[in-house]
């Protein structure tokens, strides 16, 4: 499968370059991980996919136009991730306080959520889960993968790009009043 | 919060505002507390969606790659499983040809091996010639190659030339070399004495036996018990052999 394969299998939102980059290269990802980075199953599993994910990201964005070696592209992606949770991992150590390390240990991550109010994590996690399938595959793809609306509307079966607009703009709203609709029920209890 | 605070908002987040729109939320920023608030809580919220999106996204695809992945290992595995039973089976096919053929030779050999004995007719007034008398002493002796040497330089002055055909003949199919020994016993005329052709048929049908060639043996050796000649006890006995009622 090439590029332009791949791409218009992605923009299909059929699943066949995925499970054709799954087969091809899934394994050699995952073992090279296992051995040249002492990578347990599950991590270098979680590696790879991560890998994939950016991987598509970056085709539909239309930021990889050529490639050889899709296979050694994929590992080096899951290299740099390795590599960069290696860099996180220590960084964090360093930064937590000996206490918090000494009562749940180096593993622990300190107030992920520091930003967040009590309520407002809870909130956002609630209105997420309200939104439909559709809701959230369109703001993931526009918010996360940065894809333009008409990739999106292509990627989706919508319309138009201006269908997409629109479309997002009425989830993202909806987001925004499920979120706030918890929000203010929490805070009024208390 | 207005609608159009709100389009402000989404604009500055999604990167899409104009060069005026920009300026109005830098001066909103400045000068509400709410809008800064706002902004800064939808700005958390996006990139927890991103974080919460990410994972499931993640999730799905984990899913689906260790189901994919586990179906391709298995057919992977049924195909080499497929390539071990047909290989095993052309491995026993090929084990089973060569076995048969490889009793069969033996058979054929061991047959050959237990009726051939060296022609030892040998009619020569010794003390004639000294070099033809040492290739028949080593003829005796088992020498079948320097035997060969001095009956091939000799010529047949010291021998009829029958006689010596035969001798040749012998010395190759003791050699191991059947063929060589079928071309000296053709050069035996039809003309010769009864005695040296029923030798001539004999040493004939043993030589295809040596070959493998069963079926000209037969008629040979068959010829041989109808004609009654010196051979036919010998012949008639070989013919009861297995490897004879088989073919």
């Amino acid at each position: 499968m090439n590029l332009n394969q791949i791409r218009a299998s992605l923009l299909a939102g059929d699943n066949e370059a995925l499970h054709y980059i799954y087969v091809e290269y899934g394994n050699f990802c995952i073992r090279k991980l296992m051995r040249q980075r002492s990578c347990s199953m599950e991590d270098a599993e979680d590696l790879f996919i991560e890998s994939v994910i950016n991987f598509r990201s970056k085709v539909l964005n239309g930021e990889i136009e050529r490639l050889t070696g899709l296979g050694f592209y994929l590992y080096k992606t899951c290299e740099n991730k390795y590599l960069a949770r290696l860099k996180d991992e220590k960084s964090r150590n360093r930064k937590l306080p000996d206490i918090e390390r000494y009562f749940y240990g180096s593993t622990y991550v300190s107030s992920v959520n520091s930003d967040f109010d009590n309520y407002e994590s809870e909130a956002t996690q609630h209105a997420w889960s309200k939104l439909t399938e559709k809701c959230k595959d369109i703001i993931y793809h526009f918010y996360v993968d940065k894809l333009s609306m008409d990739t999106i509307a292509e990627l989706m079966g919508l319309a138009s790009g201006n269908v997409a607009k629109t479309t997002k703009a009425r989830c993202y709203k909806h987001f925004l009043t499920y979120a706030k609709a918890f929000y203010k029920n929490k805070t009024r209890k208390h | 919060m207005s609608e159009e605070h709100n389009r402000l908002i989404e604009g500055y987040l999604e990167g899409s505002l104009g060069q005026e729109d920009m300026q109005e939320v830098e001066r909103l920023l400045d000068s509400s507390e709410d809008f800064a608030k706002e902004l800064a809580l939808q700005k958390r919220q996006l990139a927890y969606v991103e974080a919460i999106g990410r994972k499931e996204l993640k999730a799905r695809m984990l899913q689906d790659f260790r189901r994919v992945n586990k179906s391709a290992q298995r057919s992977k595995a049924g195909m080499s499983r497929l390539l071990w039973y047909a290989a095993a089976s052309i491995a026993l096919v090929v084990a089973v040809v060569f076995l048969t053929r490889l009793s069969e030779e033996s058979n054929h050999e061991a047959v050959f091996t237990a009726y051939y004995a060296p022609y030892d007719g040998v009619d020569v007034s010794r003390g004639d010639n000294g070099l033809f008398l040492s290739g028949v002493y080593d003829y005796e002796a088992g020498n079948y190659q320097k035997a060969l040497r001095t009956f091939l330089a000799t010529g047949n002055e010291h021998i009829a030339e029958e006689q010596l055909y035969l001798l040749i003949s012998s010395c190759y199919l003791s050699l191991e070399n059947p063929d060589s020994s079928m071309v000296w016993l053709d050069k035996i005329s039809p003309e010769a004495p009864a005695l040296i052709l029923g030798n001539k048929d004999w040493y004939l049908a043993l030589t295809q036996l040596k070959k493998g060639q069963i079926e000209q043996a037969r008629t040979l050796l068959e010829g041989i018990v109808n004609q009654k000649s010196a051979f036919a006890a010998n012949a008639s006995s070989l013919l009861k052999e297995r490897i004879f009622k088989e073919e």
